[in-house]
């Protein structure tokens, strides 16, 4: 009697292996495999999408090296002259000496190295014309998002009289540790993101926790609603770039949704 | 039959040391074994999931998508070279002539500092008090303290400057709003030495508070420390250009 239960028990601890063990583990793995091959034709979509922008010139044949640096120098000054012509202020991001600008009519209020970027190869796959049809003009700015408040008003409600103004003196809290991360959606097709370069994990705080976790949690949402739904996700490329906190802070708090960005790859 | 058999499994295995070979384990602790494995292979398959998709799917995608890259060993003809060479010469010229050859002051409410240029150099740089983002609510009024960005120019200079004190002064310190040229509007040393009209209301200008320099305090206007201002008042003409951001 004892023997036949344990051998049921054995039975159902066996069964609850194979589904935890060996069952389970196996799906996700071929969700893991799905999503990346997904992910890699939605890419492959976006490339073949963007370079459909040019009527298709034969670039069969590779410029030569001198030629390619002077076209995307043109391209680069072009895009900052038309900038130039906006009353707001502009960011430049000039990725090949690894600088960004804070610009107003094209004079350079601030200007910072950055010492590290992840630039995805879609940005390198620019055949000479469609990078002097998208970067000889500035991105317009379509959304903005970060850990920091954009503008950090706080009302005051006025005194009644003097002594209520005296007790309700606010002082400026100058210990306040934030942690600045922020994007911005150009041209509502592809993301800039800033992150402060001193970023180890133990600086974040909450807000950049869930700042993180819900541009993730969004990505994944919707390209997961695009996959059960039969259709290959939409791909919305990002640059990263690490900057110094104080110049990710004001840069951020600088740039209004009416100003532009000029990019040079 | 049997009995010879199991008496020659027995003598096998008790003749196994001298034949060199080494016992194994019990066939259970093998299978424990296994089950640790997968324990730990399918938590790692559990947690690894999210992260793997989110950070390495990405990452493989990018993999296949095809670099576009120049021919390093091919020559550019010349003539082509010379017109875009030539173009960007004169684009240059453009660009460069955007900035102001004289002097200008640049202001950065973020971070409270200011930076002075003079030909293209940088000659001085600074902390200074910018708008403190208050929105005071009156009963029919609000009033919003922001230094207000974007590009100016200096429209007047003043020496001993007196202040006017607006509205939002009285209803601040919770006192009723006397009329337009009442004697206690006007106050004598609270802006320094020297103020730099920028239009709208808005100065640069000393303050009493030099505590408070590098902090956003002000009321719209940006206050500047004794030394700084003197250069900047000296540096600085009318029709100088301020950028604040």
């Amino acid at each position: 009697m004892e023997v036949t239960e344990m051998k049921k028990e054995r039975r159902k601890g066996s069964f609850a292996g194979f589904i935890f063990l060996k069952a389970i583990p196996l799906l996700i793995v071929l969700a893991a495999v799905a999503y990346t091959t997904v992910y890699t034709l939605s890419v492959k979509n976006k490339v073949n999408e963007w370079q459909k922008k040019v009527e298709s010139v034969d670039e069969t044949t590779a410029l030569p090296q001198e030629e390619w640096q002077l076209i995307r120098d043109k391209a680069f000054l072009n895009a900052r002259l038309a900038m130039a012509a906006n009353d707001s202020l502009g960011l430049t991001l000039n990725l090949q000496d690894s600088v960004v600008q804070l610009e107003t009519k094209g004079v350079v209020l601030r200007q910072v190295k950055f010492s590290e970027a992840e630039i995805p190869n879609f940005f390198r796959s620019f055949s000479p014309s469609l990078y002097v049809k998208t970067f000889s003009k500035p991105f317009k700015i379509s959304e903005f998002g970060g850990t920091i408040v954009k503008e950090p008003i706080t009302v005051k409600k006025a005194p009644k009289d003097s002594i209520e103004a005296a007790r309700t003196k606010t002082e400026i809290d100058t210990s306040k540790v934030e942690f600045v991360e922020w994007h911005m959606l150009l041209n509502k097709s592809f993301v800039i993101s800033f992150v402060q370069s001193d970023r180890d994990f133990d600086k974040m705080d909450k807000t950049a926790l869930n700042y993180r976790y819900d541009r993730y949690k969004t990505t994944l949402t919707n390209n997961v609603k695009d996959m059960l739904h039969m259709k290959v996700p939409v791909y919305v490329p990002q640059i990263t770039l690490y900057i110094p906190k104080s110049e990710a802070k004001s840069f951020y708090r600088a740039l209004s949704k009416k100003g532009e960005v000029v990019i040079r790859l | 039959m049997e009995n010879s058999d199991i008496n020659n499994e027995k003598s096998q295995v008790n003749e196994a040391p001298l034949l060199g070979l080494v016992e194994t384990e019990p066939p259970g602790k093998k299978r424990w074994g296994r089950i640790v494995a997968g324990i730990i292979l399918s938590l790692i398959i559990y947690v690894g999931f999210i992260p793997f998709i989110l950070l390495v799917s990405p990452v493989i995608a990018d993999f296949f998508v095809p670099v576009y890259s120049a021919d390093l060993q091919a020559t550019a003809d010349e003539g082509r070279i010379k017109t875009l060479k030539t173009e960007i010469r004169n684009l240059e010229k453009k660009v460069d002539k955007l900035t102001p050859g004289n002097m200008y002051l640049v202001i950065n409410t973020t971070e409270n500092k200011f930076s002075l240029y003079k030909n293209r150099a940088l000659i001085l740089e600074g902390i200074c008090s910018t708008g403190s983002l208050v929105s005071l609510e009156g009963e029919n009024k609000k009033w919003v303290f922001k230094t207000p960005r974007g590009d100016h120019k200096v429209l007047g200079k003043l020496t001993k400057p007196v202040w006017r004190k607006p509205d939002w002064a009285f209803v601040e310190e919770g006192l009723p709003i006397p009329s337009a040229n009442h004697p206690s509007r006007f106050e004598k040393g609270t802006l320094g030495d020297y103020a730099l009209v920028i239009g709208n209301g808005y100065m640069i200008h000393g303050t009493l508070y030099q505590r408070f320099l590098g902090l956003p305090v002000t009321h719209g206007c940006i206050r500047i420390g004794d030394k700084d201002l003197k250069v900047i008042y000296e540096t600085m003409q009318v029709g100088s250009k301020v950028f604040i951001y």
